[in-house]
C-alpha cells in the first residue's frame, strides 16, 4: 500500500527538536508534533508517494540495524500518522 | 472611522476602527509617530472574530457567548497586529509578565492555572519593586539574540500592565502544586507550550517567520518549570530559583 504526507505541513529544527506543524488544511491548527532522529527522517521520506518496503530499505541504508528492528519501527511511525490523520 | 497611531513592540501601527471605544482602549499607546505599518478593521472582520468565538466556545463544550461589536473590534485589532508584527521580529504572548530590577519574568500556562494570581503575590512580596508589564498578552521581540518584553493594551480582565518594556529575563511554565518548587527546563522541554500560548499566523505565508521566532525566543532566554501553590511563598520560591539561575 502507497502512502503519502498530506500537504501543509512546516518542519523546522528549533531548540535541537524536530518540530512540525500544520499551516492549512482539516488538521488542528494549534496542534504541534516534535520528531526524533528516524521520525524525522521517515517524514523527509513520506513527502513522496512510498510503501512500507520503501521507508524500511532507507532506513536500513541510513541507520546500522537490522531488518526486523527497521520495520517494526516503520510500523510503529506510519501507525501513528495514519492514527492522527496525517497521511493523505 | 477612527483613524489613530499606537506605538507597540517599539514600532508606530497605523489603525483605522469602526468604535471610539478601540482608541480609547488604546489610549495609554496612542503615539503620534509616523506609522511603520497599517491595520484597518471592518464589519466583516467583526463577523469572523464572531464566529471564531462561536467555534471555540462550541470546542470547549460552553454555551455561545453573545459579544458586542466594539469588544469585536478590540479581537480582530489584536489578530491584525499580532500578524503584521511578525514582519518586526515580535510574537503576541499569552502570560502573566512582571518586571523586577529592570528584567521581566513571563508566567505561562493555560488560562485558569493562576498565572496572574502568581504575579499578585510577586507584587504583595516585592511592592513597588516589581511592575506589571502585562497581565495578559505581552509582546515579546526578538532582536540580537535577545528577547524584549513590551506591555500592550490586552493587559487582561484586572487591566493590569503599563506601556513599558524590559530584557526577558525568563519564561516559566507555570503549573498547580501541592509543595512550591521550581527548576531550570532546557528550551526544548518548553516548546510545546510556546506553541500553544503565542499567536500562530492566520496568513500561511508567516508561517516560517513565526517558526524563526520560536526558535530565537527557545535560545533567547531561560525556563523554567514552577509548581506552585496560592501561598505567599510560591512567590518568593520562584523569584529566588530564577534570579539566582545567573
Amino acid at each position: 500500500m502507497n502512502m503519502k504526507l498530506k500537504d501543509g505541513f512546516l518542519l523546522r529544527k528549533i531548540a535541537g527538536q524536530t518540530v512540525v506543524v500544520p499551516t492549512e488544511g482539516d488538521m488542528d491548527l494549534n496542534m504541534m508534533i516534535t520528531l526524533n532522529g528516524t521520525g524525522a527522517f521517515l517524514w523527509e521520506k513520506l513527502q513522496e508517494d512510498v510503501n512500507e518496503d520503501v521507508l524500511v530499505a532507507a532506513l536500513l541504508g541510513e541507520y546500522d540495524v537490522d531488518e526486523a528492528t527497521a520495520r517494526s519501527s516503520v510500523q510503529a511511525f506510519v501507525g501513528k500518522l495514519m492514527k492522527n490523520g496525517f497521511l493523505a | 472611522m477612527i483613524d489613530f497611531t499606537i506605538g507597540v513592540a517599539g514600532c508606530a501601527a497605523g489603525v483605522r476602527a469602526m468604535f471610539d471605544s478601540t482608541r480609547d482602549f488604546c489610549a495609554e499607546y496612542l503615539c503620534d509617530a509616523e506609522p511603520d505599518f497599517s491595520v484597518a478593521i471592518d464589519a466583516e472582520d467583526l463577523r469572523m472574530e464572531r464566529e471564531r468565538s462561536a467555534h471555540t466556545d462550541q470546542l470547549e463544550g460552553r454555551a455561545v457567548r453573545r459579544f458586542p461589536d466594539d469588544y469585536l473590534e478590540t479581537l480582530a485589532m489584536q489578530r491584525k497586529l499580532a500578524e503584521a508584527l511578525f514582519g518586526y521580529d515580535t510574537l503576541l504572548f499569552h502570560g502573566s509578565v512582571v518586571a523586577v530590577d529592570g528584567q521581566a519574568y513571563l508566567f505561562t500556562a493555560k488560562s485558569g492555572t493562576g498565572k496572574s494570581t502568581h504575579t499578585r503575590l510577586w507584587r504583595e512580596m516585592l511592592g513597588d519593586c516589581a511592575v506589571m508589564i502585562n497581565d495578559d498578552k505581552p509582546f515579546l521581540r526578538m532582536e540580537n539574540g535577545r528577547v524584549t518584553a513590551y506591555g500592550s493594551p490586552w493587559n487582561g480582565k484586572h487591566r493590569l500592565g503599563a506601556n513599558i518594556s524590559a530584557p526577558l529575563r525568563a519564561v516559566c511554565i507555570l503549573e498547580r502544586g501541592e509543595v512550591n518548587e521550581i527548576h531550570p527546563i532546557v528550551p526544548a522541554e518548553a516548546l510545546p507550550m510556546l506553541m500553544q500560548q503565542s499567536h500562530r499566523p492566520s496568513d500561511r505565508s508567516n508561517f516560517q517567520k513565526y517558526m524563526e521566532l520560536i526558535g530565537a525566543l527557545a535560545d533567547g532566554t531561560k525556563f523554567y518549570r514552577l509548581a506552585c501553590n496560592m501561598d505567599p511563598s510560591a512567590a518568593k520560591v520562584a523569584f529566588e530559583g530564577m534570579k539566582k539561575g545567573q
